[in-house]
């Protein structure tokens, strides 16, 4: 085992584990006192941080794979290196993934309809079958990486394949039901795949750094290529949900409007979402030359936290708008939003409401910690196995 | 066939007896409405709002579920635990639902409730819970579409109250409404109640932009359009409140015939 797992990776897996656990038992606590007593979610705001965590790791884990196939297809030397470890934080993102949707299923225990009776319409279906596909993709990329087989290229091609229609399917998630008009828009499904693209390279650029940090000349070449590639993509990013936030403000419709007030309402969100990895574009693009690799690194950094806060900014204003809306009878100009059944019972909620604030409870922000822990343990084992296969 | 529901608002006096019918009738647990009424426009129930002409209205819009007959909520459901039956229900099997609330979140009325925690029992007289609603659960070929204890993190709503429409009962919040402002039946049945009272009537749906089709069919209200001042008159009143002698002599003088 020794020769196998280093000192610090095996600490940082003990540190996963037990990140794992902690994640666990507030899971369990989930299920045991019920989401009402342990969430801050109801029929308005259905969705919370676990679905946020769950976009965010389905985004991270397609970008670590594209990173992996980019890598090996462009068969740059002073590259090759980074292959294995964004392959492996591919595989460990799609479990994170998975593990964050099924922790935040209300009924666990009818899993197996899934398996039994699975409506092959639903997007979520769609979603959960390119998931298992991916994860099988991933695999047998680290394997191949690991074996070094001949036929490593076509794997990680097929990968690539996967993590595109994972990201491209998880968008259509959100964006083929019409209810949402946040959600409802064709760029969504490819700004989820610019998303990935980020989180991919800013991965990369995060790994080449620390290398380059601990002296190796060809990782700052390696390093300052990456920071440009991720520079472009934010900025594609960027132009994409502002283009959507246009598009929604040119709609003229009562939805359009709840909807960009909702934005306004969390608007220092919003600001962080799309202004920390602009600020990190730009600086990657001014100092490219300049910068350290610490410096850089912190730009990647930067990058990644605005691509969780964009998850998190996908449920606020989908959630805190309004999506029915009336009028009274023979009278044309006005349309009202109308209220709903919030679910909730404690002598401090309010029965009916047309929004709800949001702000995740102890216990949900306790439970990403399962899927985070899960992901980082299942990587630095990939990684385990990978050195492996290797002898 | 295919059930359907006319909901007529010149009829809906508000009383919200619908919702509280409904609530009983399917033993939903604290929190859950499947039917709600509100002013469309008010923030405050009994609140009037000025309608385009200025003049104060006050109109109530029962919503619950529409039973799309293109239901979102169905094809979004990754267990096909949402499906319509046979008479055109759109129902939940609560033994398929894992509570991923994708339905929710696909839903434009709002109508779909979670069930987020475990209801304490309501104590009843005598140290004894209290118990409400259809005692026994539904099921329909086998699917568990009703029981009276709801289990936890699963969907629920409005199910055309299936386990009475199965014994040709009429759903409750109709069998309820003191001003019949809700009619039920068979919309492919030109002779039935729904079909013969909605022929020749407008009728609008909510939320049409969706394409969803809903089998919930309203009518406008037609109150409070008229002028004020006609209105008072056609009754041999003014609109101080004083009665006009002429017509009230008028009108006296056609009932003495």
């Amino acid at each position: 085992m020794g020769a196998l797992i280093s000192k610090k990776q095996l600490c940082a897996l003990i540190a996963a584990l037990v990140v794992t656990t902690a994640g666990l038992a507030a899971w369990i606590a989930q299920l045991t006192m019920g989401l009402l007593a342990t969430t801050n979610l109801s029929n308005v705001f259905c969705w919370g941080l676990l679905i946020g965590m769950f976009a965010f790791c389905v985004g991270f884990g397609a970008g670590g794979q594209l990173a992996a196939s980019y890598i090996v297809l462009s068969k740059r030397p002073e590259l090759q290196r980074f292959a294995l470890p964004a392959q492996v934080a591919g595989l460990g993102g799609a479990i994170g993934a998975s593990v964050a949707i099924i922790a935040d299923l209300g009924s666990p225990e009818n899993i197996l309809a899934m398996l039994l009776h699975l409506n092959v319409v639903s997007p979520l279906a769609w979603d959960m079958i390119t998931l298992t596909l991916f994860i099988v993709a991933s695999v047998i990329g680290i394997i191949a990486l690991a074996r070094q087989w001949k036929s490593t290229p076509i794997w990680m091609a097929l990968g690539a394949v996967a993590a595109v229609a994972l990201q491209v399917i998880e968008g259509l998630l959100f964006a083929l039901p019409s209810a949402r008009v946040w959600w409802h828009s064709v760029i969504v499904p490819i700004d989820f795949l610019m998303v990935a693209v980020v989180c991919g390279l800013a991965l990369v650029q995060a790994m080449s750094a620390v290398s380059a940090r601990r002296g190796g000349d060809d990782a700052m070449a390696a390093v300052r290529r990456f920071g440009r590639l991720l520079a472009l993509a934010i900025i594609v990013h960027v132009v994409l949900a502002l283009a959507e936030l246009a598009m929604l403000a040119f709609e003229g419709t009562a939805a359009s409007a709840a909807t960009l007030a909702a934005v306004g309402a969390y608007a220092p969100l919003y600001a962080a979402e799309l202004g920390l990895p602009l600020v990190a574009a730009v600086l990657l693009l001014v100092r490219a030359g300049k910068a350290g690799a610490g410096e850089l690194g912190v730009y990647a950094a930067l990058a990644i936290i605005g691509m969780f806060v964009h998850r998190l900014m996908l449920l606020y204003p989908a959630f805190a708008a309004p999506t029915l809306f009336s009028g009274l009878s023979n009278q044309p100009s006005a349309a009202w939003a109308y209220p709903m059944s919030t679910g909730l019972y404690a002598s401090s909620g309010d029965a009916f409401a047309m929004t709800q604030a949001y702000l995740p409870s102890p216990v949900e922000w306790a439970s990403i910690l399962l899927p985070i822990g899960c992901a980082v343990a299942v990587a630095l084992l990939a990684l385990v196995a990978a050195k492996a296969l290797r002898k | 066939m295919r059930y359907a529901m006319a909901v007529d608002l010149d009829r809906c006096i508000g009383c919200r007896t619908c919702a509280v019918i409904c609530k009983d009738h399917h033993a939903q647990p604290e929190g859950i409405w499947w039917n709600r009424v509100f002013v469309p426009g008010a923030p405050e129930y009994g609140t009037s709002v000025l309608g385009d002409d200025g003049q104060p209205r006050m109109e109530f819009l029962p919503v619950s579920c529409q039973h799309c007959e293109d239901a979102p909520c169905q094809s979004v459901c990754p267990t096909g635990a949402t499906y319509t039956d046979d008479n055109g229900s759109v129902l939940v099997d609560y033994e398929r639902c894992i509570g991923c609330r994708y339905c929710m979140t696909a839903c434009p009325y709002g109508v779909r409730q979670f069930n987020w925690g475990h209801a304490e029992p309501l104590p009843g007289t005598g140290g004894t819970e209290y118990s409400y609603g259809y005692p026994v659960e539904y099921r329909q070929d086998g699917r568990l579409v009703y029981m009276p204890s709801r289990p936890e993190g699963v969907v629920e709503k409005c199910t055309f109250c299936v386990q009475y429409t199965s014994q040709r009962i009429e759903p409750a919040c109709c069998a309820g409404c003191p001003g019949n402002a809700r009619i039920f039946g068979d919309i492919d049945d030109p002779d039935s109640e729904i079909s013969r009272y909605l022929e020749g009537r407008e009728t609008y749906l909510l939320g049409e932009e969706h394409g969803t089709h809903p089998k919930v069919y309203y009518l406008k209200s037609t109150r409070g359009t008229e002028d004020a001042g006609e209105l008072l008159s056609s009754y041999g009143l003014s609109a101080v409140g004083a009665t006009d002698p002429a017509a009230q002599g008028t009108e006296a003088g056609k009932d003495g015939e």
